[in-house]
Parts: C-alpha cells; sequence; structure tokens
C-alpha cells in the first residue's frame, strides 16, 4: 500500500535517510525502533508526505505520489494517511466533539448530523463520550491521545503511522491508549508504529524494522528481533530498552 | 493657578470634538490597518518569491522611516496616483493605515510562529487544504494569542494620530493647538490634552483587559 523506493533525506549536509526501501502491506502492523536520532521520525514523514524527499520516490497503491505531483494529489495522499503524534496536536481552540468532525465536514463533505453521530460512536468506543464538549486542556495526556486517535479514524484512513504515541504520557497512561491501538490493529488496521514498546509490538506486531543512522539495518517478526537479531547493533538496542 | 485653567470650560466644545476626530482616526486606521496587514503577512509568507519580497520591502520601509515623513508622502503622493483631490481626513486615514499594517503584519506572523508546528501538520495530516490549515486552525489561534498585541497597537494608533494634525485635521491635537493659538497660554492646553489621551488609553486598556480575562475563562469551560 505505502512502498519508499531508494528514499534519501537530507537537511543541507546531514543525511538523515540514507535510500530506504520499504513496503507497508494492507492489514500489517509494522513497529519501527532505534536510537534517538536514527531518523524514525523522518522515515514516517516521509511516508504521509508532510516533508519530500531529496531523492527517491513514494508510492501509494502503486502511484508516485512524491516530487513533483499536483497538490491535490499531495492532500489526497494526506487525506488517506492519517497520523497520531507524541504531543497529541489537538486543536485547542476546538471542542472534543469539533475535533472530531471538523475534518470530515469540510474534506469528505459529511454533513454535520452525519460526522458527529460518527464521532458519538467513535467516543463511546474508547468511553469518552461524556468530554465531548470539553476542551482539549481539561483533558488528560491519555484521553488527549485517544481522542486524536479517533480524530484520524474518522477520516477512515487507509493507512495509520504513530510517533512515539506515548511517550509524551504519564506511565498510569500508556495502557489506556495502547489498549485503543492494539484493538485497531486487531480490527485489521493498517499501521506503522514508531514506539519502544515491547509488548505492543509482541502483542500485534507483524513485522519489527530497528533503524539505525538513517538505514533500516534489520526487519523481522517481533520474536526474532527481540530474541535472535542479526546485528550486535540491534541486539545492543534492544538490550538497553528491556533494561532501562 | 487654578484659574489659567478657566479656558476649559469655553473650550470644552473644541477638546471633545478633537476627541471624536481621534477616535474615529484610530478606529477606521486599527481596522483597515488589520485587513491589510491580514493580507501582507500572507503575502510575505507566499511562495511566490516575488509577492514575499514586496511585502518585505514595504514592511521593512514602513517600520524604518519617520510616520511624520510617511504622512507627507501620502498627503502629497495620493493626490498625484489618484488624480482628484484628497480631503485631509482620507489622507490621514490612509497614512494611518498603511503604517500600522506593516506592524499588524509584523504582530501576526509572530503569532502564527509561535504556534507550535504540530497544529498544521496535524491539520494537514487530516487532509485538509493549505487555506482550510491557515482558516480555520492557524489564524484563529494566532489571533487569540495576539490579541493584546494588537490591543496595544490600536493604543499606538490612538496617540500617532496626533501627528496628522500636521495635516490640519482637527483632531484632538490640533484642538489643543488651537486653543493655545487663541489663549495665549503655553502649557496648560497641552496638559489638558494630553490627560484626555491618558483617558481614552486608560479606557482601552481597561476594555482589553476585560476581553481577554473573557477569553481566558472560555478556555476552560466545557
Ligand atoms: N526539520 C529538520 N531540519 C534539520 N534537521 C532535522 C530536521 N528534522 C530532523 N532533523 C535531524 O534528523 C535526524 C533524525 O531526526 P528524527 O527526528 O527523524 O530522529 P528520530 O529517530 O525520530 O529521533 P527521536 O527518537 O529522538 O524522536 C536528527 O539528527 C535531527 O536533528
Ligand atoms: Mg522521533
Amino acid at each position: 500500500m505505502i512502498e519508499l523506493r531508494n528514499v534519501v533525506k537530507k537537511y543541507g549536509n546531514n543525511t538523515v535517510l540514507k535510500k530506504i526501501n520499504m513496503k507497508v502491506h494492507d492489514g500489517e502492523v509494522d513497529v519501527i525502533i532505534g536510537p534517538s536520532g536514527s531518523g524514525k521520525s523522518t522515515l514516517l514523514r516521509q511516508m504521509n508526505l508532510l516533508e519530500q524527499p531529496t531523492s527517491g520516490e513514494v508510492l501509494v497503491d502503486g502511484d508516485v505520489v512524491s516530487g513533483k505531483v499536483k497538490s491535490e494529489v499531495t492532500r489526497k495522499t494526506h487525506e488517506k494517511i492519517g497520523m497520531v503524534f507524541q504531543k497529541f496536536n489537538l486543536f485547542p481552540h476546538y471542542t472534543v466533539l469539533e475535533n472530531i468532525i471538523h475534518a470530515p465536514q469540510v474534506v469528505r463533505h459529511e454533513s454535520k448530523a452525519q460526522a458527529t453521530e460518527e464521532a458519538l460512536s467513535l467516543l463511546s468506543q474508547i468511553g469518552l463520550t461524556e468530554k465531548k464538549d470539553s476542551y482539549p486542556a481539561s483533558l488528560s495526556g491519555g484521553q488527549q491521545q485517544r481522542i486524536a486517535i479517533i480524530r484520524s479514524l474518522a477520516m477512515h484512513p487507509n493507512v495509520l503511522l504513530f510517533d512515539e504515541p506515548t511517550s509524551a504520557l504519564d506511565p498510569e497512561m500508556v495502557e489506556e491508549v495502547l489498549k485503543v491501538m492494539k484493538n485497531l490493529a486487531k480490527s485489521g488496521m493498517t499501521m506503522v508504529v514508531v514506539t519502544h514498546e515491547m509488548g505492543f509490538a509482541k502483542q500485534v506486531g507483524d513485522r519489527v524494522l530497528f533503524v539505525d543512522d538513517g538505514q533500516i539495518l534489520e526487519e523481522d517478526t517481533p520474536e526474532k528481533i527481540f530474541e535472535h537479531a542479526q546485528h550486535e547493533r540491534t541486539r545492543d538496542f534492544i538490550s538497553k530498552i528491556l533494561y532501562t | 493657578m487654578f484659574q489659567s485653567y478657566s479656558f476649559v470650560g469655553k473650550y470644552w466644545d473644541l477638546f471633545l470634538k478633537g476627541m471624536g476626530i481621534t477616535i474615529e482616526l484610530a478606529v477606521i486606521s486599527i481596522v483597515l490597518g488589520l485587513i491589510l496587514g491580514i493580507i501582507l503577512s500572507l503575502m510575505k509568507r507566499s511562495k511566490i518569491k516575488v509577492i514575499s519580497l514586496i511585502a518585505k520591502m514595504y514592511i521593512g520601509f514602513i517600520r524604518d522611516t519617520p510616520l511624520l515623513v510617511q504622512i507627507y508622502i501620502v498627503y502629497i503622493g495620493l493626490p498625484m496616483v489618484l488624480g482628484i483631490d484628497v480631503p485631509d481626513f482620507v489622507t490621514g486615514v490612509v497614512a494611518l493605515t498603511l503604517y500600522s499594517a506593516a506592524y499588524i503584519a509584523e504582530i501576526i506572523r509572530s503569532g502564527i510562529d509561535s504556534l507550535p508546528m504540530g497544529q498544521s501538520e496535524a491539520a494537514i495530516s487530516l487532509g485538509m487544504s493549505k487555506r482550510r490549515v491557515m482558516t480555520d486552525i492557524i489564524l484563529p489561534q494566532a489571533f487569540k494569542n495576539i490579541l493584546p498585541a494588537l490591543g496595544n497597537q490600536f493604543i499606538g494608533n490612538v496617540k500617532d494620530s496626533s501627528l496628522v494634525s500636521v495635516l490640519g485635521i482637527s483632531d484632538l491635537m490640533f484642538s489643543a493647538q488651537t486653543v493655545r493659538g487663541s489663549t495665549a497660554l503655553g502649557l496648560q492646553p497641552m496638559l489638558v490634552a494630553s490627560l484626555l489621551y491618558l483617558v481614552m488609553t486608560w479606557l482601552l486598556n481597561s476594555v482589553l483587559a476585560y476581553i481577554e480575562r473573557r477569553m481566558k475563562a472560555s478556555d476552560r469551560v466545557a
């Protein structure tokens, strides 16, 4: 569904991604791990075209969507690929309900009633119906992140990208967010998740990709990566996240 | 001592009329300046280099030259460009608008820049068009953040409008000059004028503080 071909990303002289080749398959959950600064976020941001690769190309459903394409192609790609951020990024001037229904209304041209009905059903699935008229600032981090997830879902994306969705949360709120993500994975959603939550990777991950210094050093099933990684670098890194 | 202020009673009307004109100048120029300021700040962000360069040069020119010079440029230049006589009041409004728009554009830019990148990234990731991201997500938040600075600009316009009295517009400053002329008093009419300017800025400050408090409150309430 998403394919990266020889994707290189440079910031000035700093080459952050070095010829990445990767495919995200429908219905699959890919977990990306790797040291800080290795290029994990940059990798995700190429996939949904928040940034354009310096060279190489991004394909979605077989079509090239990166580089010199019409701005409507870029926008459509954004619509198909949802993204959940470390810092939630709910819109503070909108209520919870408005946060969820705004894009379905203005982008998908759903009626307010239709968008609201779906938003309420999503809210009830995560148990936050009574927060629909609250503003984000009055909610906990865990609540905000769960709402950010269903805000993306309300756009019916084909893929959801997550960039360290639990690392800005207090420890006691991590589980409630992971639970929503696990349910989503089980429902068949295609997901690419940057996270160091081993439990999540083991339970629902199909593949784990270890990114090191701008390259995908190794990729395999969670069991293989966590217990029998090929590379020393990978084993080092995994022992660090397991014992810190 | 206080006897020298007896002129106030006689010229009270003139002072009040002057105040009225000052308020008109400030209100009209802040509203028009806001519209032009938004346009300038969007021009400055434009991907088209020429457009952003024009905005940058304009803002630079206004900020780096004295208002009094700008007033004369408008006074002499506007009738030439339009080919018609321009009423002095219109000249004053145009000069103040052109002047405050440059500052407002910079205020808006700082308001937009102060928003976390994540706001526009989240909106873009939902598939919203660039224009939508700007009108629905960025500008409303930026506007809220810059309200205090815009208020200060408004107060600035009230004070700066005194300079257009050189054109013979009968604003508060002009009234004070007129009273000086007719009473042969030196300082007192100016002191009365400054007191009236103070009253206006104080009132504006109070209104602004009230609005800010209201907006803060509405952030919290569910
Ligand atoms: N917009 C940018 N401009 C310049 N350099 C950047 C930019 N974004 C990222 N970088 C650099 O690219 C490198 C990779 O950053 P990236 O955020 O992708 O790493 P990461 O693996 O997500 O790290 P972390 O675990 O800390 O989130 C870093 O050295 C970073 O400084
Ligand atoms: Mg990162």
